[in-house]
């Protein structure tokens, strides 16, 4: 269990992070959300053991980052949102630098080598040079290097950022297969559909502050006192808009020139029924009824300023 | 899977053999072809060097067994004398870029976020480019064995030679990987770790060539200070020279050892420190060594003193600066505290940097001395001054020098002085800078100003040589004491430097700070 209390950085008289708390379980897989600026990095690399805390800890199954971090480092895989693999090695060499480096006894670090290699789909490339991979094959190297003595914990800082879609969907899977071994891992990313399609938990962080943590439906649902509705017909919207605004559950209903009305609408899903039946009795020409659903970029844009963007 | 937590002793024996760091290096040096070329060229250098070499010697008449000896002794000379070379060229060369290239290449992260001690990933470094100039001087040793068959050199000059060279080897390693750490550009790296080289070679032929004379001459003894087996160039002459400590001669490669090991130490240190936060434990040690190593600074500045003393009396000249061995070590107390002074900027400076380490806390914490930021510079720099002349006080005693005098006094107070101008110096060049990196620059261009101009514009207005008694221009030069050797006034100089120190450190005080703007972090997104 990852247990994060209270953390802060301070440098002079900018506070980058300031208290930032929360826990994540293991299979958790946690979505950390922020501008740039934000503290997003910051916070990973405390985790990370790179950065002093100027206030606050955390702790991984009890172990704390500050009294202990060479224990941390041996329980958790840091990928930096930019990193460098060394020249004149290759995928072996590279891989087994690192068994080396977390203790792996020299008969299984093969094994363990090739194992990452399978997960992560580079079985293929064991002997080429890692300077010949391509920009997704070297990030998925660097994600078999963090799972070589199997941590407990991940840190991914923006891992998908350079990747084409094809790299990115293929990453999306590993992380999913992760979470799936029971480690805990955190992501930061900007790119926030996609966090959404594997995030069971997220974060939010603008400006040093932590300003919304939990699971994500219930994120994006707690932001929201009323839903989005949007009904399309093949009639006049204006007409349709009138129609609505008859509705006292119904606040601000606004057409667009595709013959779409979309609302708010504070009623239950009964009385939701209910209006869509009244709009049809009146001869509206109903093709599309649907509920907008808030994705993590409305919750997002709704709970930053953009202020260090 | 949790990996298992190493013991010390184990960690250590993994640290030196078996160092993956050492292993991954060493791997990417030998891959392809480039290796193999690279020593075949060197070899055929340094066969034809021997052939040319030989050919040159006398051999179509008869001479004299004396005249063949020599001939034979200056062609193992010219042999050594390119392998020193050699190892002036090579060694800062490999290492300059070990470190500053993984930082560009932005590995480090990767590294320090691994159970990575900075100490293992450093040892690493340094084993694969020693390991490498090692390599080179294994290669040579059946052409020098050469010079042992032909009768020009022993066997025991060889190998010394050889123990000596690869101790060269290994402080030219330590001070270019030092310097790595540190660097943020390649370039930067590899012309400061050669422009030290250089500066090496040159201070250590002064030190050679001055107590070399202590024993060339006479030729009978080969007691001399151990600074002649220092400089690559001189290792073929210098086998079998001793130092007398506590009336034990002991063999100068010895001394080296211990020296060269002791330097490595304190580099990998340095370097460990600067790869760590502040507050860590690399820190606390570093600073801890440092107190620990004036021992020998100042065993360094006595025998300095003993050997110029010696050598000025040999040459049948009463030097200005040192007219007895007692005044030759209080004098070279000042040396040492001006090579102290070097280290001011980096101790005491502060402002926005990129690695945010050098934040302004304050002037005095000795808090600060343990955790590594600017207000503990004050005090670690009274501690090390305190550690200097105690130091001193003690190899005095050791070597049978002349007990610490009145002279000895004005010279440690003068030290303190120097120590306490500079320190202020750095308070006020941070408060006027933007930066910590424009700090320094600030306080070393101040220092460079401080130190050389005033003898040039005091030589041109008066005649009186800087040791002059009485009210000479040259007491208004701080430094005057270094040039001057003990004199009456010394004291003087102290306060005069004490006072400029507290005049800066005040006015630090009241000036407002320039700009506060933060570089940004290259590597910091989030």
């Amino acid at each position: 269990m990852l247990e994060v209390r209270e953390l802060r950085k301070v440098y002079g008289t900018l506070e980058a992070v300031r208290g930032v708390s929360f826990q994540l379980n293991p299979g958790d897989i946690f979505g950390f959300i922020g501008s740039n600026g934000a503290g997003k990095t910051t916070t990973i690399r405390m985790l990370a053991t790179l950065l002093e805390p100027t206030g606050g800890t955390a702790r991984l199954n009890g172990v704390d980052i500050l009294k202990d971090p060479m224990q941390i480092r041996r329980m958790i895989g840091y990928m930096p949102d930019f990193f460098g693999l060394y020249d004149d090695v290759k995928v072996w060499e590279y891989l087994d630098f690192w068994a080396t480096v977390y203790r792996i006894p020299p008969k299984q670090r093969g094994g363990v080598i090739d194992q990452v290699l399978e997960l992560t789909n580079l079985s293929g490339k064991r002997d080429a040079f890692v300077q010949s991979l391509s920009r997704g094959m070297q990030q998925r190297l660097c994600l078999a290097k963090c799972l070589v003595h199997d941590p407990e914990l991940l840190l991914l800082d923006e891992p998908a950022s350079g990747l084409d879609p094809r790299a990115r969907a293929e990453l999306k899977e590993l992380i999913l297969e992760l979470g799936r071994m029971g480690k805990i891992v955190v992501v930061s990313s900007h790119i926030l559909p996609e966090l959404s399609d594997f995030c069971n938990m997220v974060g939010i962080i603008e400006r040093g502050d932590l300003v919304g943590f939990g699971p994500v439906k219930q994120i994006v649902q707690g932001l929201r006192t009323t839903r989005a509705i949007s009904v399309r017909t093949l009639g006049e919207a204006n007409d349709l808009s009138d129609a609505v605004a008859k509705d006292p559950l119904a606040a601000s209903p606004r057409a667009n020139p595709e013959g779409e009305v979309v609302f708010d609408y504070a009623g239950t899903h009964e009385q939701q029924a209910d209006l869509l039946a009244r709009l049809i009795a009146e001869g509206h020409r109903i093709v599309d009824f649907r509920e907008e659903h808030a994705d993590l970029e409305d919750v997002f844009l709704k709970l930053t300023t953009g202020a260090v963007n | 899977m949790s990996v298992p937590r190493p013991g010390w002793i184990r960690r250590n024996v993994e640290t030196y053999v078996g160092n993956a760091v050492a292993v991954r290096d060493y791997r990417a040096q030998l891959r392809g072809f480039r290796a193999p070329i690279l020593w075949g060229v060197y070899l055929a250098v340094m066969i034809l060097l021997a052939v040319l070499n030989y050919t040159n010697i006398e051999t179509g008449r008869e001479i004299s067994v004396t005249r063949a000896q020599g001939q034979l002794q200056g062609f193992y000379y010219t042999m050594m004398g390119f392998l020193g070379t050699t190892v002036v060229l090579v060694a800062p060369g490999l290492t300059a870029t070990a470190v500053v290239s993984e930082r560009i290449r932005r590995s480090l992260d990767l590294v320090f976020s691994s159970p990575v001690e900075p100490k293992y990933f450093l040892v690493g470094k340094i084993v694969a480019s020693y390991r490498y100039s090692w390599m080179l001087l294994v290669l040579s040793l059946p052409i020098t064995a050469t010079c042992v068959v032909l009768g020009g050199a022993t066997w025991q000059d060889v190998i010394v030679g050889y123990i000596l060279l690869s101790l060269i080897g290994l402080i030219l390693t330590s001070v270019s990987l030092l310097i790595s750490a540190t660097a943020a550009k390649v370039v930067s790296a590899v012309i400061q770790s050669y422009a030290i080289a250089v500066l090496y070679f040159i201070g250590t032929a002064v030190f050679a060539s001055t107590g070399a004379m202590a024993f060339v001459p006479g030729g009978g003894s080969r007691e001399a200070p151990f600074t002649v087996c220092l400089n690559p160039a001189a290792v073929a002459f210098v086998p079998g020279t001793y130092t007398v400590i506590a009336g034990t001669n002991v063999p100068n490669w010895i001394i080296v050892l211990v020296l060269a090991l002791a330097f490595t130490k304190l580099c990998v240190l340095s370097a460990a420190a600067t790869l760590s936060p502040l507050d860590s434990g690399e820190t606390r040690s570093l600073r801890l060594h440092g107190l620990l190593y004036m021992a020998i600074l100042a065993m360094f500045g006595s025998m300095v003193g003993q050997g110029l003393s010696g050598f000025a009396g040999m040459i049948g000249a009463t030097p200005a600066a040192a007219s007895s061995v007692g005044d030759a070590v209080s004098l070279a107390l000042g040396w040492c505290a001006l090579f102290l002074s070097l280290f001011v900027a980096h101790l005491a400076c502060y402002g926005p940097d990129q690695g945010r380490r050098y934040q302004d806390d304050g002037w005095f914490s000795w808090r600060g001395v343990w955790r590594g930021s600017p207000s503990g510079a004050l005090p670690y720099l009274a501690m090390l001054w305190g550690a200097l002349v105690l130091a001193f006080w003690a190899w005095m005693a050791v070597l049978a020098l002349p007990l610490p005098d009145a002279g000895f006094a004005a010279y440690a107070a003068w030290s303190l002085g120097l120590l306490l101008a500079y320190w202020g110096l750095a308070r006020l060049a941070s408060r006027l800078a933007v930066t910590v990196g424009s700090a320094r620059l600030m306080w070393s261009a101040a220092v460079v100003l401080l130190t050389f101009l005033p003898p040039v514009v005091i030589s041109t207005m008066t005649y009186d040589p800087p040791s002059a008694v009485g009210h000479s221009m040259w007491k208004l030069y701080p430094l005057w004491p270094l040039l001057a050797g003990p004199q009456p006034d010394t004291w003087i100089a102290a306060i005069e430097l004490a006072v400029f120190g507290i005049v800066f450190a005040v006015a630090a005080c009241w000036i407002p700070r320039r700009g506060s703007r933060v570089p940004p972090r290259v590597a910091n997104h989030g």
